[in-house]
C-alpha cells in the first residue's frame, strides 16, 4: 500500500477511535441515566457493532447513537435525556407522544457536544404491520457491556436481520459499502449464528426480500458464508439478477452522491417519480410536517401559537440543505438522474410494489450480480 | 508511589485498545490521551489490578529490557497519568 494512503488510513482510524470513544462515553451516561429511571434500552447499529462485533472501536465509524426503548417509555425517556442536555429546553413529551403512531424514532442533539442521539421505539415506520418483529427483538435481546455500561443489545441473529433490513428496506441500497462489511463481520464474529432462526424471522416479517437481497450481495461480493439452504429459504437464490446488479451499483456509487443526497433518499425517490400527483404528495409530506413532528424538530411546544410560523423555517432549511442536490437532480445530470431512477426501482422492488410498467422497472437487462 | 502499590482507573476515564496503542478519554474534562504500545501494555496490566512490581516483572519478561529502565519508565508513566487524573491510588 502506498505510504501516503497508509498514513491517511492511520489518521482516519485514529480520528474514528477518538470520536467513538466520546460516543461510548456519552452512551455510558445515557445508559446509566435511563437505567436509573427504570427504562430498558437496546443499543443499536454502530454502538453494538464497533465494540462487540468489530472488537476495535477504530474500525467502525458511527455518525450518531441509536437506542431502542419500549414505546410506552418514550415520553419518560425524553424527559430523562432532557436532564442530560439532549433536545430542547421546552417540555416536548406531548409532541413525542403524538408521533408514536406515525414515526419510528426521534432525533435529539446534545446542547454542546454535537452528539446526535436517535431514540427509536420501532425499527421502521411500518406501523400496523400484521407481523411486527419488535416483540421478538426484545425477547431475544442479550445483556452486554458497552462503553463500560451495562445494557441490552440485539441477539446476533436480529442484529444481522436489522443491518440487512436497514440497508435494503430503509435505504434501498443508497448507502455505503460499510453495511456489507457489517454483515460480513457479524457472520465472522459469530460462529454459532443460528441460521435457522435467521431464515425463520427473515421470512416471517415484511423485510424478506430486503434481507435476502442484502445477504445475497454479501455472499456474492464479499464471500460471506451464508448457507445455501438459508438463501434458498429466503428466496435469495431466485432474485432478479438485474435488480441485484442495480443494488450493487447503487452501493458503490452512493458515496459519490452530492452531500445533501446521501442522507436524503426521499429526494432521490421524489426526483425519479414520474407520477406528478405522487411527486407532489411526497414533496408536500416532507415540507409540511405534522404539528407534533414540527414541534419536536424546532423545540417548540405543540400547542404554541408560534408553531405554524415554523413551516416557513422548515422550507428555508430544506432549501438550504437540499437545493444544490435537487438542482443537480433536475438540471438534467444524466448520471444523477440514473441514480434516482435506480433508487426508485430498488425501493419498489424491495417493498414488493409493482413498477409502473408492470415489470421490475428496469429499462434494459443487466448482468448477473456475481 | 512505591513499587508495591496498586492503582486503579477512575470512573470518568474511558480507555480502549486501538491496534497496539491505547486511547483514553477523560469524560469529565473532555481530554484525550494516547499511549504507545509499551505504555499501553503497562496500562493494561495496571488496569488488571497488578502491583507496580508485578507490572515490571511482566514487562521485563515480555520486552527483554533491563529491570532498572522498566522501573524508571513505569514510575514516570504512573506519576504522569496520576497528575492528569487518569489513574488514582487503589
Amino acid at each position: 500500500m502506498p505510504v501516503t494512503l497508509a498514513s491517511q488510513l492511520d489518521e482516519e482510524r485514529r480520528a474514528t477511535a477518538l470520536l467513538n470513544l466520546r460516543n461510548y462515553g456519552e452512551f455510558r451516561r445515557i445508559a446509566r441515566a435511563l437505567g436509573g429511571a427504570g427504562i430498558p434500552l437496546i443499543a443499536l447499529k454502530g454502538l453494538h457493532l464497533a465494540e462487540l462485533v468489530y472488537g476495535d472501536i477504530s474500525l467502525r465509524p458511527m455518525s450518531d447513537l441509536d437506542i431502542l426503548v419500549p414505546r410506552d417509555r418514550v415520553e419518560r425517556c425524553i424527559a430523562v435525556l432532557r436532564g442530560l442536555e439532549y433536545g430542547y429546553d421546552e417540555e416536548l413529551g406531548a409532541a413525542a407522544a403524538a408521533m408514536l403512531d406515525t414515526k419510528c424514532n426521534l432525533g435529539l442533539e446534545h446542547a454542546t457536544l454535537g452528539v446526535w442521539l436517535e431514540v427509536h421505539w420501532m425499527l421502521d415506520e411500518r406501523h400496523g404491520e400484521p407481523t411486527d418483529p419488535l416483540p421478538d427483538v426484545w425477547k431475544s435481546a442479550v445483556a452486554a457491556r458497552l462503553g463500560d455500561a451495562e445494557t441490552l443489545v440485539m441477539s446476533p441473529e436480529f442484529l444481522l436481520l436489522h443491518v440487512c433490513a436497514h440497508l435494503a428496506c430503509n435505504h434501498s441500497f443508497s448507502f455505503s459499502l460499510r453495511a456489507l462489511c457489517d454483515i460480513a463481520e457479524i457472520v465472522r464474529a459469530t460462529p454459532t449464528l443460528d441460521w435457522a432462526a435467521i431464515a425463520e424471522h427473515g421470512t416471517r416479517h415484511y423485510w424478506k426480500r430486503g434481507i435476502s437481497a442484502a445477504l445475497r450481495l454479501a455472499h456474492d461480493y464479499l464471500g460471506v458464508p451464508v448457507p445455501a439452504s438459508v438463501l434458498a429459504e429466503l428466496g435469495g437464490d431466485a432474485l432478479d439478477p438485474g435488480m441485484l446488479a442495480d443494488a450493487m451499483t447503487q452501493l458503490l456509487g452512493a458515496t459519490s452522491l452530492p452531500e445533501g443526497l446521501v442522507t436524503a433518499p426521499n429526494l432521490l425517490a421524489v426526483s425519479a417519480e414520474k407520477n406528478l400527483r405522487k411527486k407532489a404528495a411526497l414533496l408536500w409530506s416532507r415540507a409540511f410536517l405534522p404539528r407534533a413532528e414540527l414541534a419536536l424538530l424546532y423545540g417548540v411546544p405543540v400547542d404554541s401559537p408560534r408553531l405554524p410560523l415554523y413551516h416557513a423555517v422548515r422550507l428555508r432549511d430544506l432549501l438550504r440543505r437540499y437545493a444544490a442536490g435537487a438542482w443537480a437532480l433536475n438540471a438534467g445530470d444524466p448520471a444523477l438522474a440514473e441514480v434516482a431512477a435506480r433508487h426508485l426501482r430498488l425501493q419498489r422492488w424491495i417493498s414488493g410494489a409493482p413498477a409502473p410498467d408492470g415489470g421490475t422497472g428496469r429499462s434494459t437487462p443487466a448482468p448477473a450480480g456475481s | 508511589m512505591k513499587l508495591t502499590d496498586r492503582v486503579r482507573i477512575p470512573q470518568e476515564v474511558l480507555a480502549r485498545q486501538v491496534g497496539e496503542e491505547t486511547v483514553m478519554l477523560d469524560l469529565a474534562k473532555g481530554a484525550y490521551f494516547g499511549l504507545d504500545p509499551v505504555g499501553a501494555r503497562m496500562w493494561q496490566l495496571l488496569a488488571e489490578g497488578k502491583t507496580l512490581v508485578e507490572v515490571c516483572d511482566a514487562i521485563v519478561e515480555e520486552y527483554d529490557v533491563s529491570r532498572d529502565a522498566v522501573e524508571q519508565d513505569l514510575l514516570g508513566l504512573v506519576a504522569d497519568l496520576m497528575s492528569q487524573g487518569l489513574l488514582v491510588p487503589a
